[in-house]
């Protein structure tokens, strides 16, 4: 099956390209081009709920069309693919101390595959989710070599589209765990569209790593008053990774609130990228925003040593973009974006204490993503990212 | 120990040390006094292996051409530099730090990695050694350390990784009058048969306690004058002026 068999000549929407400025560095429309639609369906399902109090209230969904809302371009692609995923619909009156852990299983066929959620909280109830997507390494059957495509240094055998759905009724709370784990030849791509009722509270945070390619994006719409809307992010992007976050918040009523904090390290022959949109619409008086992004960029190795400089490794590439779009007056919005590279008195100092290059390299790069794996409100989380960090070669 | 000829290093075309000779041997202390600028910091930058530096002539440590290794390998080797400024590090603990470098160094120099019993307490004791309240431990490295606190751990630093050769750069300024004499007693601890000593210093104070065996005057990057502890006294007394006077 290909992708025009699927959706025919009545394409009106266009699929996700680098012409579309929110999708400048990850091309999806050259990705989905460039791999079948995977047909096989997983023997094991997709998703998994731990044992929980609510773990009744997540169900198959059968048919995403049921739930259609958003029809820009990468909604239709997903729905395209004509797969389900979950829905749940979380009373009112729920009030849980636990989170609902669900653990997504890796893909195992080549090609790309799509999936559609629905999270809807009632009025009040308070739920955590954390979702954990972390692909393993390519199967056998996943070992073809491609050529990659252009802009990414890895090609590109497997891909899984997540489109999630979220609303949140009055004074109703969420908040998203998420860990994004992706080895080379593989690619995720998770979409989050949420709309928020007065007095909700949304809370994303969101770590993705590895050496494939992931793009994560976050959506909200602040419709009611006095809606809270917070975000954190980390991108560890290594081995020839290319880890695009991209937010858009829209305040579109009074006194809302949104904090976002986004840190990415970018290790040698990496990417990252990141992209915060923040748009206050002219009702949306007394608005607090704030949007902040630190990134940092890792050097090979080679560039320390006086005599073994190897031309074919760069270091690590980083793109980070605000964009503010103001139209009330009375608002209150900052915003600060940093890129840098490791202090070299810092390495020197470590060295001259006896750890290698690499190893002071490792640990202030640590140190700087510590920082927000630190707010990940999850202990069991905030352990799995470390152990991930502590393995990851940074060279 | 160490052996320097002819050693000279420029930044950005600008010449620093200007051809510098120095021999160490071991067990000696020796001090290095001179004026502001005069290149005494670059020449403990230049042995430790700060990148930025260009740098001509032969340093030899121990049999090794010490130019030749990276600041690590140099460790290693057994060198410390207790630095002028000690660099802050937000995000690592001293404890941490201090564990991974004392493994790297027992790893490079034959020995096991220590158990973390162990560890703790070689940490604890050479903490009493210079009496660094152990608090500093679990705190970011030199992060919000007072200018004498730093120091102190710098000299902490160098009583856990048992260099052959410790270069001390003003390790004495910021001190206060205990603090100075508590660094000098833990030098004094720490001086064996087989190790030697180069302090940088401004000042009689610190020479008082550790009376080193040679003086050398740097000035405009060159090592001027080279004599016993009275000439620390002379210059105490007289300033640099009459040594300029003689050089130019
Ligand atoms: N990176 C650099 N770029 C330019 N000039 C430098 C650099 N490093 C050192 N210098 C210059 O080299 C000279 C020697 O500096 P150095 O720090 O070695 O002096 P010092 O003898 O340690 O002085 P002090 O007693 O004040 O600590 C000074 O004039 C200084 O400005
Ligand atoms: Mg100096």
């Amino acid at each position: 099956m290909t992708l025009n068999s699927i959706t025919g000549s009545a394409q009106t929407t266009e699929w996700p390209n680098s012409r579309i400025e929110a999708w400048k560095y990850t091309d999806l429309n050259q990705l989905v081009s460039n791999m079948p639609l995977s047909n096989g369906s997983p023997s094991i399902p997709l998703w998994q709920v731990e044992p929980h109090d609510l773990q009744s209230l997540f169900t198959e969904l059968e048919s995403p069309e049921a739930i259609l809302r958003e029809l820009d371009g990468f909604s239709r692609l997903v729905h395209a693919a004509g797969r389900g995923g979950w829905l749940a619909h979380i009373p009112a009156g729920t009030s849980s101390n636990f989170p609902v852990r669900l653990t997504y299983t890796p893909s195992s066929n080549a090609g790309w595959s799509g999936y559609t959620h629905q999270i809807q909280v009632a009025e009040g109830a308070r739920i955590t989710l954390i979702e954990e997507f972390e692909e393993d390494e390519s199967p056998e059957n996943l070992s073809v070599k491609n050529e990659p495509l252009e802009a990414y240094s890895t090609p590109v055998l497997s891909m899984t589209l997540h489109h999630l759905q979220v609303n949140l009724a009055r004074g109703a709370e969420l908040k998203l765990i998420r860990l994004f784990h992706c080895p080379m030849s593989k690619a995720l791509v998770h979409q989050i569209d949420a709309q928020q009722e007065e007095g909700s509270n949304l809370e994303v945070q969101t770590v993705v790593m590895g050496s494939g390619i992931i793009r994560n994006n976050i959506h909200i719409q602040q419709l009611g008053d006095r809606c809270s809307s917070n975000l954190l992010g980390l991108s560890v992007a290594i081995g020839g990774g290319h880890l695009d976050q991209y937010s858009r918040i829209r305040h579109n009523a009074l006194e809302g609130n949104s904090h976002q904090h986004y840190k990415a390290i970018a290790a040698p022959n990496s990417t990252t990228i990141f992209n915060g949109v923040l748009r206050v619409e002219p009702n949306a008086q007394q608005t607090n925003a704030y949007q902040r992004s630190s990134n940092l960029m890792l050097d090979p190795a080679s560039l320390s040593r006086v005599n073994g400089s190897s031309p074919s490794i760069r270091s690590g590439k980083v793109n980070a973009k605000p964009e503010l779009q103001i139209f009330a007056d009375n608002v209150k919005c900052s915003h600060g974006a940093t890129m840098g590279k490791l202090n070299t008195d810092s390495i020197f100092y470590l060295q001259s204490r006896g750890l290698t290059f690499e190893e002071a390299q490792k640990i202030l790069t640590l140190a700087f993503a510590m920082e927000i794996v630190d707010q990940l409100e999850d202990e069991r989380m905030r352990a799995k990212v470390i152990s991930i960090l502590d393995l990851k070669q940074w060279q | 120990m160490l052996e320097i000829i002819d050693l000279h290093a420029s930044v950005d075309d600008k010449p620093i040390l200007k051809g510098l000779n120095l021999q160490i041997r071991p067990g000696e202390v020796h001090a290095i006094m001179g004026p502001n600028g005069s290149g005494k910091s670059t020449l403990s930058h230049v042995l430790a292996g700060r990148p930025g530096y260009d740098v001509r002539g032969s340093v030899r440590f121990n049999g090794q051409d010490l130019l030749d290794l990276a600041p690590e390998e140099r460790a290693w080797a057994g060198l410390f530099l207790a630095f002028q400024y000690p660099v802050e590090i937000p995000g690592v603990s001293n404890t941490n730090f201090m564990r991974s470098a004392l493994n790297q160094v027992r790893n490079q120099r034959g020995l096991s990695a220590l158990e973390a019993g162990d560890f703790l307490k070689i940490m604890r004791e050479k903490a009493a050694l210079v009496q660094l309240d152990p608090s500093f431990l679990s705190r970011p490295v030199n992060l919000g350390f007072s200018g004498g606190e730093k120091k102190r751990n710098e000299i902490f630093q160098m009583a856990m990784l048992d260099p052959r050769l410790a270069i001390l750069d003003e390790t004495d300024s910021g001190l206060d009058i205990d603090a100075l004499r508590i660094v000098a007693e833990g030098v004094q601890k720490l001086r064996r048969e087989d190790n030697s000593f180069l302090v940088i210093t401004h000042y009689q104070r610190l020479l008082d306690h550790l009376k080193p065996d040679i003086v050398h005057v740097l000035m405009d990057g060159k090592i001027i004058r080279t004599g016993d502890h009275t000439l620390a006294l002379e210059l105490e007394e007289k300033g640099y002026d009459w040594l300029k006077a003689k050089f130019v």
